[in-house]
């Protein structure tokens, strides 16, 4: 059976899950870049007006799709430094943007406040996109051995069925694994082990 | 007497309360010598589950030393060493007689919250949200024990508290959520969450016979015990869940699926289970459902879903149709614990499985506020955290 004959179909509609950890600078921004872009879709305006930006919506919410977008590629990909590098392009536009208002709208000092605060923030965005984990598998080290802990006085696959059968001290000829069928189709349904008295 | 308190969200208390008395002629006072956090206690910790009271005395997984009975308990006397189980029945309402004992139809002393949050009200539990009952807890020195004639399991001469502790909750929880399953000796059995309950899943769907038993978590340390257990382990931090499985079914899926993670699914890898995270953080969907769509969607048709963990208030986007086409069996519910406990203390007695594998942490009850963290954070390699009064 090949590669694409064994995967679910799902999984091609399902973004595969990422390696690298759970916490970390690549997650913060990706949540950052969903929470703000959806407060540009929601409120273009505001937010231009916020950011001393030109009044356009249309562009604002297009913005807001974008970091949307690149939110959820940070948060889903198995590699997220290509969508860690879409914010700090993203971030340029937005400089721009945010630049035009300073020619077109004249509140310098809102304006220049906003510049400063997009200029920390690309910043950020490189700099966590330059740290971003290699796309490739992250040991994942054991820091306690489990591996004898079984609970069984016997390995697992001789205490398969023990428990449909009443229970016998261990080492006894009643705990002891009945020869496997090979013919599944003898096999009868199972009634709970055992009801209330 | 000294016990563990609930404050509110991440603020358990070790602190001196009233000791607690005979209430009811068939009550009893335990002494505990030995009690458990469980995974279900970090939903009040992380401040999920509603009808919390501060001052609640928490903790539902104890046993101990009687100490004192009610003029009507036949069944108990003083120096008798039992465990309690986490449900409180009656053992004569229509319910229990079916034995269907965490549904008792009489001993949710707050029955009006239960009617209105489920519908019909269950049983009481120790240590949980008054919408059970608020009764109180046993991470404390001692407990009063209603019905106590009932539910609470004798234990023999010959086997440490750490062997039956288990008894009252996580072993026989483990145990239904595989009998629920119907196992049948071709049977692919695949579990979700490789926590406490999910550990004692994986042994007894060995146990009920079987072929297969995979198990699905993230968390290093709890993949290596489940494995030791007999599973086929998937992380899903490394690989894809869907394709794994499809790989070991041979395209078929597994064919009994257990859920045991509960509502604080912690999968982030997903859009459903961050949109999950929003909608929760703004208090339109109670629950996270991420494990219960990846059942509902990899069961082979016919299957069952066999759902042990936790749930509390709603939850959003269910492929229903995905249940209702298949033709999948969708068995759950609080675990009957008296109707397996005489099994299995018996094979805990005949040396057929050793719960105390399961223990990862013990220590005195006054550091069960700094373990509460420790067990959620999966700290320290910690699985299950043991109290000793």
């Amino acid at each position: 059976m090949s590669n694409d004959d064994i995967r679910h179909p799902l999984s091609r509609v399902i973004p595969s899950r990422p390696f690298g950890p759970m916490r970390s600078p690549a997650r913060a921004l990706g949540w950052f870049s969903i929470a703000l872009g959806l407060a540009e879709l929601a409120m273009p305006r505001r937010m231009a007006r916020v950011a001393g930006a030109p009044n356009l919506p249309a562009l604002t919410r297009a913005c807001g799709l974008r970091e949307v977008g690149t939110g959820i590629g940070i948060l889903t990909s198995k590699d997220p430094s290509p969508w860690l590098w879409v914010r700090v392009a993203g971030d340029a536009l937005d400089i721009a943007a945010v630049g035009g208002g300073l020619v077109t709208r004249g509140r310098p000092l809102r304006t220049l406040t906003s510049l400063a605060v997009l200029v920390g923030v690309t910043l950020i965005d490189m700099k966590v996109a330059e740290a971003a984990p290699p796309e490739k598998k992250r040991s994942r080290l054991l820091t306690h051995d489990y591996s004898g802990r079984s609970g069984f006085p016997l390995p697992a696959a001789q205490m398969r069925g023990v428990g449909t059968r009443p229970s016998a001290r261990m080492g006894s000829a009643a705990s002891a694994s009945p020869p496997r069928t090979e013919d599944a189709a003898s096999a009868m349904p199972r009634s709970e082990t055992s009801m209330a008295s | 007497m000294k016990a563990l308190c609930w404050h509110g969200k991440h603020d358990i208390r070790y602190e001196t309360v009233p000791d607690p008395a005979i209430e009811h002629p068939r009550d009893a006072i335990i002494k505990t010598t030995c009690c458990a956090i469980c995974g279900s206690d970090l939903h009040f910790y992380d401040g999920f589950m509603p009808g919390m009271k501060s001052g609640d005395i928490v903790g539902h997984e104890f046993m101990g030393e009687v100490v004192e009975v009610g003029a009507e308990n036949k069944k108990l006397k003083v120096g008798d060493r039992v465990v309690v189980p986490f449900t409180i029945c009656c053992g004569e309402c229509e319910q229990c007689r079916r034995g269907n004992f965490s549904v008792c139809e009489r001993t949710n002393r707050k029955k009006n919250l239960g009617d209105l949050t489920f519908g019909h009200s269950t049983a009481g539990l120790f240590g949980y949200t008054h919408i059970t009952g608020g009764y109180a807890g046993g991470q404390a020195e001692y407990v009063r024990v209603p019905y106590a004639d009932v539910a609470p399991v004798k234990i023999p001469e010959g086997l440490t508290d750490e062997q039956v502790l288990f008894l009252g909750d996580i072993f026989p929880t483990g145990w239904q959520a595989a009998a629920q399953c119907d196992i049948q000796p071709t049977d692919t059995v695949c579990v979700w969450g490789a926590g406490p309950v999910g550990q004692f899943a994986i042994r007894s769907a060995i146990m009920l016979g079987a072929e297969q038993v995979i198990c699905i978590d993230n968390v290093p340390e709890r993949l290596d015990m489940a494995r030791a257990g007999g599973a086929i382990t998937i992380d899903f931090d490394e690989e894809s869940v869907l394709d794994r499985l499809q790989e070991l079914t041979g395209g078929k899926g597994p064919d009994k699926c257990i859920e045991a993670v509960g509502m604080e699914a912690h999968s982030l890898r997903s859009i459903d289970s961050m949109i999950d995270r929003v909608k929760q953080s703004v208090m339109i969907e109670s629950d996270r459902p991420h494990v219960l769509r990846e059942m509902m969607y990899v069961c082979r048709p016919a299957g069952v879903l066999s759902v042990a963990g936790v749930y509390g208030g709603m939850v959003d986007k269910i492929p229903f149709g995905a249940v209702m086409n298949k033709g999948l069996t969708i068995r759950t519910g609080q675990t009957h614990v008296n109707r397996w406990t005489d099994d299995l203390l018996q094979r805990i007695g005949d040396g057929q499985i050793d719960p105390s594998f399961v223990i990862t942490h013990s220590v005195p009850l006054e550091d069960g506020p700094a373990m509460y963290r420790t067990f959620r954070d999966k700290e320290d390699g910690c699985i299950k955290v043991v109290l000793k009064p």
